[in-house]
């Protein structure tokens, strides 16, 4: 029923998807958390990912980076097999994330992050420390976050320290970058302004976005992926999904579900 | 500006250091010069947990062992040589080897932080009953006796390299110990500022996050494992030259003195953990000429009010206060962000554009 409820928008032919996940099951001890996930994006999509608390959202991102080792099924990015490969080689091939609990440096200033996911990138290409420095005050400045360079991200205010985890994966330019709920905790000014860095990273990247904030989706969103159960429930259009009874019900708390 | 008073400060404190070390040996009897020079092979071995714990995060409980090694290594080198220069060399490479063969094992197998200082304090103590074991003809390598738990009290001092009619005296040894201990301060500052470095650190803040950009913390925490162990070793050579190897540099004691010193000085700071080393050194040959009074209680109630009043150590706390004198003085310099360890300033970007998100920042 999967695959079926998915409106052909944006169904990937194997080709063509920078990620693509068939059958992708997790399992802890006898607790199935991923039961089976068929998810695709195309190159320069920007996909939402919504479910309610335990639908597995946190869980699939973790398979998808190397943190978890998954229990059965393919992750293909870019063509190749990553599934139960080390988060580095993962990292390395192009997929950034940023957590759901923001995961910075608390005793480092916001430079120095930008610094180590800038270095990363253009010391693999063969640059030098002087491209290193000046593509981090690039980053730096077109992130906003010029005036927070030289703070203590620990002293951070909440939103401040979202968007220095964003610009610092966005820093290391990756093909994909997934973010687990970006918005949490953020002001309504904030949400704005993330809304629009995303937008504009869309076609320059991949994006998969994990998020509760209906609102926020509505700002980014055109295709939106939602999970139930460890399960791809729907597929569509963000509008469609929206107005579904069956994902409302899913959010309430209603448990027939199909 | 802040930088620019660092790099005075550093500059300053070489000129009083090189100064203090050129006029020491003619204020101080020789008894007093081997002592301090025994003090300044205990700051190196502090130094070189500085780096492995304060900046790359790994507790060693074992760090002793590489510089029991160093000085076994020197030891039985030089004996067989008749030359110290190679043997100074090679107790270097060798607690280095160990230090990544263990390593090796240790990250690569993903050991947490918990086992691997169950495992670190296990190899050292097994190192201790190995050499303690070392009694009696069968145990020479070429012409050196392990001695068992007596060591080796004929341990050769240093010579001039690749002049063996040369040897050093005390006083020379005790330059050379000096200057290593500069060399290595500003050489490991130099390290921490270096691409590498700064990696270090950010697994010490981070492990998970450094891997998820992309860097495979295995090698940097073995390489700074490394490095430590390669350090522990000099500072082991030197002290087989003021005093002779034997199996108490393996020790317990030895081992958990190091942690004491690094504790005592402040955890992430490097001159911090030199100054521990030093001044407890001091403080405890002080205590130990009373009657009446045990050092090792009096290092125990050390470590013990420490931890309870400035957990930070003394150069944190020092650092802060300092920062904050200036903070307090009329003719601010700037308000420069604080580095490492500050009382939390708010501060007001005037003269920059306020961006959309500082709005609900409250900064």
């Amino acid at each position: 029923m999967n695959a079926l409820a998915a409106v052909p928008v944006a169904q990937p032919t194997i080709r063509k998807a920078i990620i693509e996940t068939r059958g992708l099951v997790m399992r802890f001890g006898g607790v199935e958390v991923l039961r089976g996930i068929d998810f695709g994006i195309v190159p320069g999509e920007l996909r939402c990912l919504v479910g309610p608390n335990g639908a597995g959202k946190s869980t699939f991102f973790k398979c998808l980076t190397g943190q978890y080792q998954p229990s059965g099924g393919d992750i293909r990015f870019k063509g190749e097999q990553i599934g139960g490969l080390p988060s580095v080689d993962i990292a390395r091939r192009g997929i950034g994330i940023k957590t759901q609990v923001p995961s910075l440096y608390d005793g480092l200033t916001a430079r120095e992050h930008i610094w180590l996911a800038v270095r990363r990138s253009v010391a693999t290409a063969g640059g030098f420390g002087r491209e290193v420095n000046a593509a981090v005050e690039k980053v730096l400045e077109t992130m906003g976050i010029a005036h927070l360079a030289d703070r203590i991200v620990g002293q951070l205010a909440h939103g401040q320290r979202q968007m220095v985890e964003l610009a610092m994966v966005t820093a290391a330019q990756p093909d994909l970058i997934l973010l687990d709920e970006p918005a949490a905790g953020m002001t309504h000014d904030e949400v704005e302004r993330l809304a629009a860095l995303v937008l504009s990273l869309r076609g320059t990247c991949s994006l998969i976005v994990v998020e509760h904030d209906m609102q926020f989706i509505r700002m980014i969103a055109r295709t939106v992926t939602v999970l139930h159960q460890g399960q791809v429930l729907m597929e569509d259009n963000v509008e469609t999904v929206l107005r579904d009874r069956r994902v409302r019900d899913v959010y309430l708390g209603k448990r027939e579900v199909v | 500006m802040s930088k620019r008073w660092r790099t005075g400060l550093s500059i300053i404190a070489f000129i009083a250091a090189a100064a203090v070390i050129y006029i020491l040996p003619s204020v101080l009897e020789l008894f007093a010069i081997i002592n301090a020079t025994i003090y300044v092979s205990m700051a190196i071995l502090a130094l070189s947990l500085a780096l492995i714990w304060g900046a790359g995060g790994i507790l060693s409980f074992g760090q002793a062992a590489f510089f029991g090694l160093g000085g076994y290594t020197y030891a039985v080198a030089a004996i067989n040589f008749g030359d110290s220069t190679w043997a100074v060399v090679l107790a270097m490479v060798v607690p280095a080897l160990f230090a990544a063969l263990l390593g090796y094992f240790i990250f690569w197998g993903r050991i947490g932080d918990v086992y691997l200082g169950v495992i670190t304090l296990t190899m050292t103590l097994i190192l201790y009953k190995l050499f303690n074991a070392t009694a009696g003809d069968a145990y020479t390598i070429g012409k050196a006796r392990l001695g068992g738990f007596n060591g080796i009290p004929s341990t050769p001092p240093l010579n001039l390299p690749w002049d063996v009619g040369t040897a050093l005296m005390p006083e020379e040894i005790w330059y050379i110990a000096a200057g290593l201990l500069l060399l290595f301060y500003f050489g490991s500052r130099w390290l921490l500022s270096t691409a590498f470095g700064r990696v270090v650190i950010s697994i010490r803040e981070n492990e998970r996050r450094t891997e998820l950009l992309g860097y495979d913390v295995r090698r940097y925490k073995l390489g700074i494992f490394t490095i430590g162990g390669a350090m522990a070793g000099v500072a082991g050579i030197l002290f087989a030259n003021c005093v002779f190897v034997s199996p108490t540099m393996f020790s317990l004691f030895y081992n958990a003195q190091v942690i004491i010193w690094v504790t005592v000085g402040g955890v992430g700071t490097l001159f911090g953990p030199i100054v521990g080393a030093i001044a407890l050194q001091m403080l405890v040959a002080k205590l130990g000429t009373m009657n009446g009074l045990d050092p090792n209680v009096v290092r125990g109630a050390i470590l013990i009010l420490f931890v309870l009043l400035v957990p930070k150590g003394i150069m944190p706390v020092l650092q802060s206060a300092f920062e904050r004198l200036r903070a307090r003085s009329p003719v601010p310099p700037e308000p420069a962000a604080p580095r490492s360890v500050a009382p939390p300033v708010p501060k007001h970007e005037a003269g920059k554009p306020e961006a959309a998100l500082t709005v609900g920042g409250g900064s």
